[in-house]
Order: structure tokens, then C-alpha cells, then sequence
């Protein structure tokens, strides 16, 4: 991951909250329960190699700092994992992904909220 | 990227739709969501006015969803319902002790009243001490099986008309795919259908069987529901976790997926020379059954004898039989009540009630508490 060699940049804060299970494959020190969530903070380079940070390296840094083990249970080889919804400000992510623009490009800025609920856990 | 709602082309979208690809505000997705599930209800005929319906709750977020969303029909509709929660106690530790936390502040949130019934009570084994016993490998069986009774039993305590169940659309094209892999034709012929008559006393139906997952989660979210959504302590079902997964896949590349499994399950017609089991009632305990005895009666009797592998092994009973202990019965020998017992006192209970009602004015259910004895709440 770039961020240990773009130290000079500033970062983003974004508030991160997972839901329906899959805070359980997050390491526990990432994790503060607020209300009974599970949020945690995560900072983010603005840019990496010059493009402005998506939430696709927000998922990445997820995948390669916060997660216990089985990483693939959260990020597989396309992205996001296919069962995961994910939302960002409150907006269904799906929302972003029109012809030719997928979704996890969308360009994060400071302070944003995004939540990861899985779908893929019993009901 | 602000946009507007398809819908009310005012206040702007916060869902795609899955099912229809439609950019809609939050207060539409609440009302159309909520308007399906009324379609879905009324065109299907799944109940009448006065029904008592027991509402499967589990505390996750499918039946906490159900619950709400019958609640509110129920009043906006004018649908003249009773509801029930009824929860099943696997007995499970850690894990449904937490869920029935959930329950019990959704019988306070939603003002409902609360039929829990464990395993324990009922067959004398939870679902901890029959993991002590099997092993986690076929624990899963077990649960299944006993859980399917367990809310027929409740329901018969209660003489509730009817369970709903908070099965939504992917669980309904997951369940198909995996009665296709396993060839289990019987199931996949059932398994499509909105309403079953169950034991043949006590209707089932999905009124979520058109509603997509994603739906339910971001309404349970947007709504701020108070669910549970923790895993299962023991195996998960690694089978069921495979079909999901493919799903999943699919719905990524085209989210009609779902609804289409569901209706190409339903246009499926079992050809006429596949032998389907005739249904009769289990000689031990009354339950309908494709067999003299019951599965339930099956598994149990295993565990009491000590060879809990009846029922889900591959041994041959010959085997079974050699490898029975000594001692027989070394469990704790609860005799699940007959069928024919419930049903007697459910309708005792009905006479109950309509005497109540013929001789008292006042409306509410005064007869609940007297008639359901030991763990209504």
C-alpha cells in the first residue's frame, strides 16, 4: 500500500462503520463501539500515484491494515465483496455506478461516512 | 452526484432498487417496500380478518423487518390480525441467548406478545448438549429439524391460524438451487410455494418470498430496527454458505438474478412418473411425516440411545445397531407431547377464548395468560 511512502501528503479522516457480521473479521483494536456500532477512523492519503483517493483504496487499506485473517471474506479479487452493501454518506453505493463508471471509483472526501453491511451472514 | 427520485422526482435518491433499477428517495423506498409486502399479502390471500398470527422472530434482521412491517399493515391497513412473536430457544449459548435479548426488547418496542419455546422444554436436549453428543458436524440437522416442530408446537400453544416467516427472496432462490444440487425433488417442489399448510393444522406463509435482501437490510438500517446479526456458534452451513455466495455473484452482474431463479422454480413442473412421498402422521408424536416416524422422532430416539448418527448417517441401521450401548437411554428423556394433545388443547383454548368474548366486553385477549402457562410473556 502507498501510504507509508506518501507520508508528506495530507490524509482524509473517513468514519467507517461495519455491520451484520462483518465487524467480526476486523481487528478489535480498529474498533470503537459507539451506540452499539461498530465504527472505527481510518485515514487515507488524498491522492495515490496522483489520482484522488476512491473508496476502492479506502476498501484496500481495509482489506490490508483492519482485517484478522481471510481478507477475501471482505475484498476478493474484483473489490468489495459481491453480498456486501456498502454505503457512503448515507447513499446506497449502487447509486454511483452508471455506464461505464464503477462504483468503486467514486472519490472519497474528508470526513466522509461510509458503512459495509454484509448480507452474506444468516438472518 | 445529487439526484432526484424516479418516484416523487423531488427529494433525492439514496437506493438504486434492485429488483428495478430505480433510483428512489428514502420515504418512497419506505413506502413501495412497504406497499410490496401488502401486494404480496392481499393478492395471495394469506390471511383473514381475525387470524392469529404468529410471527417467527429470531431477533435478526429478517423477522425484526417482519415484525415492523406487519405491525405497521396490520394497523394501516386495517388487516384485523392478532400478532404473536414466537421464538424458538435452541439453547445455544453465546449466541441465541443474545438473539432472544433482541426479542424481548422488540415485544417492548413493537408492544407484541412474546411464546418463547426451547428445545430444552420440548425434547429435553439444546442444541449446546446435542453438540456435546453429535459433534459439530451434523449439528446443523438436528437444529433444522426440531426447530421446524418446535414452531408448530408454540403455535398450537398459542392456537395461532398461522406462522409468518421471514424468509425473503434470496433465501428462496438459495433454497432452490440447493434442492437442484441435491436433487431433492420433493423440496424443490415445496419450496417455491408463498403458503403451505404445514402440519397440516397451522398455515405457513413468506410474506418477504418478493423481497430482496438488500431491500431488507437497508430498511432495517434506514429504519434504525434494533436486531441481532451474529453468526451462529456452530458450523455454519457450509452448503447453503456456497449457494449464497454464487448468488451473490450473479445478483453483482444482474440483479434480477434472484426474482428469476424464484420464477423459473415456481414455472418447474415435477414430471409425472417422480415419485413424490405421500405425507401421513408420525406414529410417536402425531407430526405429519413422509415416514411411520417422524425425523424428529428419528434423531431423538438416536441421541437417547446413544447413537445419535440415526437419522443423518449413511451407516446402515444393521451398523446403527451394533454400535447402541449397553445402556440404553442415557439422556434425559423428555416425551415430546403428542400432536393429537396440542391440538386438543388449542381448541380448548378457542373455546376458552370465544366464551370470554361472548361473556365480557372487554377486547383484549385476557385468556392468553391462564392458557399458555409456564414462559408466556
Amino acid at each position: 500500500m502507498a501510504d507509508t511512502t506518501e507520508k508528506e501528503t495530507p490524509k482524509l479522516l473517513i468514519n467507517v462503520e461495519f455491520s451484520d457480521g462483518l465487524e467480526t473479521l476486523i481487528k478489535d483494536e480498529v474498533l470503537k463501539k459507539r451506540e452499539g456500532r461498530s465504527c472505527a477512523q481510518i485515514k487515507l492519503e488524498e491522492t495515490y500515484g496522483g489520482s484522488p483517493a476512491t473508496i476502492r483504496h479506502l476498501a484496500e487499506y481495509i482489506r490490508d491494515n483492519c482485517i484478522k485473517s481471510k481478507p477475501e471474506l471482505f475484498y476478493d479479487k474484483d473489490g468489495v465483496r459481491p453480498g456486501i452493501l456498502v454505503l457512503i454518506n448515507n447513499d446506497d453505493w449502487e447509486l454511483f455506478e452508471e455506464d461505464g463508471i464503477d462504483k468503486h471509483d467514486y472519490k472519497l472526501e474528508n470526513n466522509a461516512d461510509v458503512v459495509f453491511i454484509s448480507t452474506l451472514h444468516g438472518g | 452526484m445529487p439526484r432526484q427520485c424516479n418516484i416523487c422526482q423531488t427529494a433525492r435518491a439514496i437506493i438504486r432498487r434492485p429488483k428495478t433499477g430505480q433510483r428512489i428517495c428514502k420515504e418512497c423506498f419506505f413506502y413501495v417496500f412497504e406497499t410490496e409486502i401488502h401486494h404480496t399479502i392481499v393478492d395471495n390471500r394469506l390471511f383473514k380478518p381475525g387470524d392469529r398470527i404468529g410471527i417467527g422472530a429470531s431477533g435478526g434482521k429478517d423477522s425484526t423487518v417482519l415484525a415492523y412491517v406487519m405491525k405497521t399493515l396490520n394497523e394501516r391497513y386495517n388487516y384485523g390480525l392478532e400478532l404473536f412473536l414466537l421464538s424458538v430457544d435452541e439453547g445455544i449459548s453465546g449466541y441465541r441467548d443474545d438473539s432472544l435479548e433482541t426479542v424481548k426488547r422488540n415485544q417492548q418496542q413493537y408492544d407484541l406478545p412474546l411464546k418463547i419455546v426451547s428445545y430444552e422444554q420440548l425434547y429435553g436436549w439444546s442444541m449446546d448438549s446435542i453438540v456435546e453428543t453429535v459433534g459439530r458436524k451434523n449439528n446443523c440437522t438436528f437444529c433444522g429439524v426440531f426447530r421446524r416442530q418446535a414452531l408448530d408446537r408454540g403455535a398450537l400453544m398459542l392456537d395461532l391460524d398461522h406462522i409468518v416467516t421471514g424468509h425473503n427472496a434470496d433465501d428462496i432462490a438459495e433454497t432452490i438451487l440447493m434442492n437442484i444440487l441435491r436433487g431433492d425433488i420433493p423440496r424443490l417442489s415445496r419450496c417455491t410455494e408463498i403458503a403451505t399448510m404445514g402440519d397440516g393444522y397451522i398455515g405457513r406463509s413468506k410474506p418477504f418470498k418478493y423481497a430482496y435482501e438488500k431491500e431488507i437490510v437497508m430498511y432495517a438500517y434506514l429504519k434504525r430496527l434494533d436486531y441481532f446479526s451474529t453468526e451462529c456458534t456452530y458450523s455454519p452451513n457450509a452448503y447453503r454458505g456456497y449457494a449464497r455466495q454464487f448468488l451473490k455473484d450473479l445478483e453483482a452482474v444482474r440483479p434480477s438474478a434472484i426474482i428469476d431463479i424464484i420464477y423459473s422454480g415456481e414455472a418447474m413442473k415435477v414430471a409425472e412418473n417422480v415419485k413424490l412421498p405421500t405425507m401421513t402422521s408420525c406414529e410417536r408424536c402425531g407430526y405429519i411425516s413422509s415416514n411411520s416416524i417422524c425425523k424428529a422422532c428419528v434423531l431423538l430416539e438416536g441421541l437417547e440411545r446413544g447413537v445419535p448418527k440415526m437419522g443423518i448417517a449413511k451407516a446402515s441401521s444393521k451398523q446403527i445397531e451394533q454400535d447402541a450401548p449397553e445402556v440404553a437411554r442415557r439422556g434425559k428423556a423428555v416425551e415430546p407431547v403428542h400432536f393429537e394433545k396440542l391440538r386438543e388443547k388449542a381448541l380448548n383454548i378457542r373455546k376458552q377464548r370465544m366464551l370470554n368474548a361472548a361473556t365480557s366486553s372487554c377486547s383484549k385477549d385476557t385468556a392468553l395468560c391462564e392458557c399458555t402457562g409456564d414462559s408466556c410473556q
